[in-house]
């Protein structure tokens, strides 16, 4: 238990057949980790047992060698910025940012620095006595990380932070957040169930799939050593062929191959896979072309735009692939 | 298109129509007491009298208490019922907030036969104690205060509850993330955020104690407030005096709403409310959740058992229960009295009728509002709804004096009849107590409908009579039964304008109780109380039906 934040065989039992966990896992100072999964995947559970807003079951949960499992959120100085933000609509702006120091005792001139330093953090300088409900969402979202950064907290959890903001302004706020966290260096845990948010935000990624850990690493280790069946598809693109079509691709019996798109080539007929293009779909640079295959599964490739035509016969050769027992491992 | 060209622009004739009759029924009696008592001996009289001020200043003095206590009864209650999960919790939680809704007096004398000196509680401490006499006299002050804060609870549970519904769980969460111990949490979140609830719930409590006559009339002994004191003076036959004295309650009332709208301010939880409100704690540990379920059991007795007294005294026939702690006898002769004696029948058929009547009349005035104010582009919108809500800012006592006033002249060119003493004018004063409440039901129900579904009935060829038959109407109908329901309980159970405006030809069950109280029927009076509980229950469940 050296890490800077310790999930120490975490686990929550809400009923015989949803069970969280037991998740193990360390996070290094300073480092942001992405906590990645499908709905009802246990991620946002997780984040608030970090928070202390849940009790696990088992396990526990250490900051700086610290146990804190028992600890309620008010002692724990763990910062947490709200899916919709949940700032006070009662108090402006300054009090919004101020609430976290007022408890901490810090009184007169000192306060009103702290909020105006955490302000200027986030790019809100002068914004003290504004109302909450005159903010755009961006602003709120920023006002909500200033509020949760003022009291100096050791973790900053975000649940779905970019998720109430217009798709247009998600990426750049995106690469701003990281800018930000890594500029505080305070170590942060957020949730997000879009893989390109993950990748662009955090160091690593955790995924999760039905309460359970499926994998911790860096977005290449994800996408290229996927340590299960659920994460090289949830992860990316891929195909996924089983039996004939597996071994076509030079798989032995019994094993799942994963392949990506861009791992697939269009060769000339001969071993390989063989089908038909039934689809084509122009993206630019490249193109998704569907290729249905003779034992009838559906096959995406990305390859050139002028690589092959709708209705054009073909035989497919990977470049990569990856195989993995029926069971879900890695074989 | 033509058509609805000329609808539109004749909708003007009906929206002066419908202002001049609102006009006529609920403005036009105020102005002519308040015409009539600008009358210099009456003024000097009520300006000399000490009694007269002292009455003014306990209105005043009782409602602001009544207030303090409905919120330390009301608000407690609502965070145990909203927050804390415990067995029967939620058939509890709802009936507890019965006795709002239903009569008042009821509510009354319920209180009497449970508290009262010879109510089951001083009967049974008389038994157990040995006491020679009552071991109180429920009268005065205290009393009043007992039975507002016993029934004006039910605004604060209600409101507080809601305000709680409508909080948004991540604000307490964000709270305790920056730091906030429970103390901090409530005082400086869930407080600033509940402070609209709170205060629409002080408002509405202030301005039914204001109008209380019930409790005054039935527990003040000597202690006067304005609603008995008008009625005294009128009794007495001081006609100008009690104008002058309605006319100052008038003015208490409306100063009172004037100055608590003030602090109601706008509501803030509207901009951000997106979250959901906090999860119900599951009480983990027996002792507490024991503790807490039985504190849940005992407050929603303690607040019921006076409706469920009255149910035990209508089953005492007359004259069997005299010193026991317990009624001896029990059986079903005084419901059996009330359909078997023609003058008993007749108090029943009577309220049933007249609130029938009245409600009609309400929902007909209320829908043609509610089409003229939500839909159509006309003149005098504020008007019409202002005029619609007045009769809430005013006392029932002060309409019941302002209809008695106007309507007791033969001035047919000042639009004056003589109807006092009439079947017309009970029905009249119900109807306009009703517009408000009705009027509210059904205006914001029209304003919930897309105008889309009658511009696509339109569009497919409906005409007016038929859009709002197959379209409108079927609409409405949650919002015209909630208004509804609420007109027809409120009419059946008004005691405050009937005891002022009923004859002995269309007396109501509430006098009808009241009358049997003098002649010591207690069980004819509860059995009545309960018939009038159980219709009141039944219509508002029909009501409140989606």
């Amino acid at each position: 238990m050296s890490a800077y934040l310790a999930l120490d065989g975490l686990g929550v039992r809400f009923s015989p057949t949803v069970t969280i966990g037991p998740v193990s896992l360390g996070i290094e100072r300073g480092e942001i980790l992405a906590l990645l999964g499908p709905s009802g995947s246990g991620k946002t559970t997780l984040l608030r047992l970090l928070a202390g807003f849940e009790q696990p079951d088992t396990g526990r949960v250490a900051i700086e060698g610290e146990d804190v499992t028992a600890m309620p959120p008010a002692r724990r100085r763990v910062g947490m910025v709200f899916q919709h933000y949940a700032l006070f609509p009662h108090l402006d702006v300054g009090d919004n940012v101020a609430f976290g120091i007022e408890g901490q005792g810090e009184g007169g001139r000192g306060k009103g620095d702290v909020v105006a330093q955490a302000l200027a953090l986030v790019d809100l300088t002068g914004f003290e006595r504004r109302k909450v409900q005159e903010l755009s969402g961006g602003q709120q979202q920023r006002v909500a990380l200033a509020r949760a950064l003022a009291p100096a907290p050791r973790v900053l959890l975000l649940d779905e932070p970019l998720s109430n903001l217009d798709p247009s302004l998600r990426e750049r706020t995106r690469r701003e957040l990281r800018q930000l966290v890594k500029r505080v260096g305070i170590t942060a845990v957020f949730v997000t169930h879009e893989q390109d948010e993950a990748f662009d935000l955090g160091d690593r990624i955790a995924v999760l799939n039905a309460g359970q850990l499926e994998q911790v690493g860096t977005p290449e280790d994800l996408y290229e050593r996927p340590a299960s069946l659920f994460v090289g598809t949830f992860v990316g693109r891929a195909n996924v062929l089983r039996g004939a079509a597996a071994r076509a691709l030079g798989v032995p019996d019994g094993q799942v191959v994963l392949v990506r798109p861009e791992q697939l080539r269009f060769g000339a007929t001969g071993s390989g896979l063989n089908g038909v293009v039934t689809e084509r779909r122009y993206t630019g640079a490249a193109a998704f072309y569907l290729v249905t295959t003779d034992a009838g599964d559906r096959v995406e490739v990305l390859a050139e735009p002028g690589a092959a035509r709708v209705g054009d016969r073909v035989t497919l050769g990977a470049t990569r692939r990856l195989a993995f027992q029926e069971g879900g491992e890695a074989a | 298109m033509i058509g609805a060209r000329t609808v539109r622009r004749r909708s003007t004739l009906p929206a002066v129509l419908l202002t001049l009759l609102l006009a006529w029924l609920v403005l036009y009696p105020i102005l002519i007491v308040v015409a009539d008592a600008a009358h210099g001996e009456a003024l000097r009289a009520f300006a000399g009298r000490g009694g007269e001020w002292r009455a003014l200043w306990a209105s005043v003095w009782i409602s602001l208490a009544s207030v303090a206590l409905a919120a330390f009864v009301g608000v407690p209650l609502a965070f145990l019922f909203e927050w804390f999960e415990f067995p029967g919790r939620k058939l509890l939680g709802s009936l507890i907030a019965l006795p709002a809704v239903l009569p008042p007096f009821v509510g009354v004398i319920a209180f009497l036969f449970l508290y009262g000196e010879s109510g089951f509680v001083a009967r049974f401490l008389q038994f157990v104690f040995r006491f020679e006499g009552a071991p109180w006299h429920l009268q005065g002050p205290g009393a009043i205060l007992l039975v507002h804060a016993y029934s004006m609870y039910v605004y604060f549970y209600l409101f507080t509850r809601a305000g709680l519904a409508r909080l948004d769980g991540a604000m307490l969460e964000a709270a305790q993330a920056l730091g906030a111990n429970r103390g901090r949490t409530f005082l400086r979140v869930i407080l600033p955020l509940l402070k609209p609830s709170l205060a629409g719930a002080a408002l509405l409590t202030f301005m039914t104690s204001l109008g209380s006559f019930s409790a005054p009339y039935v527990f003040g002994g000597g202690f006067r407030v304005m609603t008995t004191q008008i009625f005294a003076s009128k009794q007495n036959g001081e006609l100008a005096l009690a104008m002058v004295e309605t006319v100052a309650l008038a003015a208490i009332a409306l100063l009172g709403l004037a100055l608590l709208r003030r602090t109601e301010g706008d509501d803030i939880l509207v901009g951000l409310g997106k979250g959901t409100a906090p999860r119900r704690r599951i009480l983990r540990r027996p002792l507490v959740r024991t503790g807490t379920t039985l504190v849940g059991w005992g407050l929603a007795t303690l607040l019921l058992l006076p409706h469920l007294t009255l149910i035990l005294v209508s089953l005492v026939p007359y004259a069997t229960w005299t010193t026991e702690a317990l009624p001896p006898v029990l059986s079903f002769v005084n419901y059996g009295r009330l359909l078997a004696e023609p003058e008993r029948l007749e108090p029943l058929v009577n309220s049933l009728w007249m609130a029938a009547a009245s409600t009609l009349a309400a929902v007909a005035i209320a829908l043609a509002a509610g089409w003229l104010v939500v839909r159509r582009r006309v003149p005098l919108r504020r008007m019409i709804e202002g005029l619609l809500a007045l009769p809430w800012a005013l006392p029932g006592t002060v309409f019941a004096v302002a209809l008695a006033t106007a309507f007791s002249v033969s001035a047919p060119l000042q639009l004056r009849w003589v109807l006092v003493g009439t079947i017309v004018i009970l029905p009249l004063a119900y109807l306009v107590r009703n517009l408000p409440v009705t009027g509210r039901a059904i205006l914001a129900g029209y304003r919930q409908l897309d105008p889309a579904l009658e511009e696509a009935a339109a569009s497919l060829g409906a005409g007016a009579w038929r859009t709002l038959r197959r379209v409108t109407l079927p609409q409405l109908k949650p919002a015209l039964a909630a208004g509804a329901s609420l007109a027809f309980v409120g009419a059946l159970g008004d005691f405050v304008t009937s005891i002022i405006l009923y004859t002995y030809r269309n007396r109501p069950i509430a006098m009808e109780i009241n009358a049997a109280l003098r002649v010591n029927e207690m069980g004819v009076a509860a059995a009545f109380g309960v018939v009038l509980m159980v219709v009141s229950a039944v219509v508002l469940g029909i009501g409140a039906r989606r």
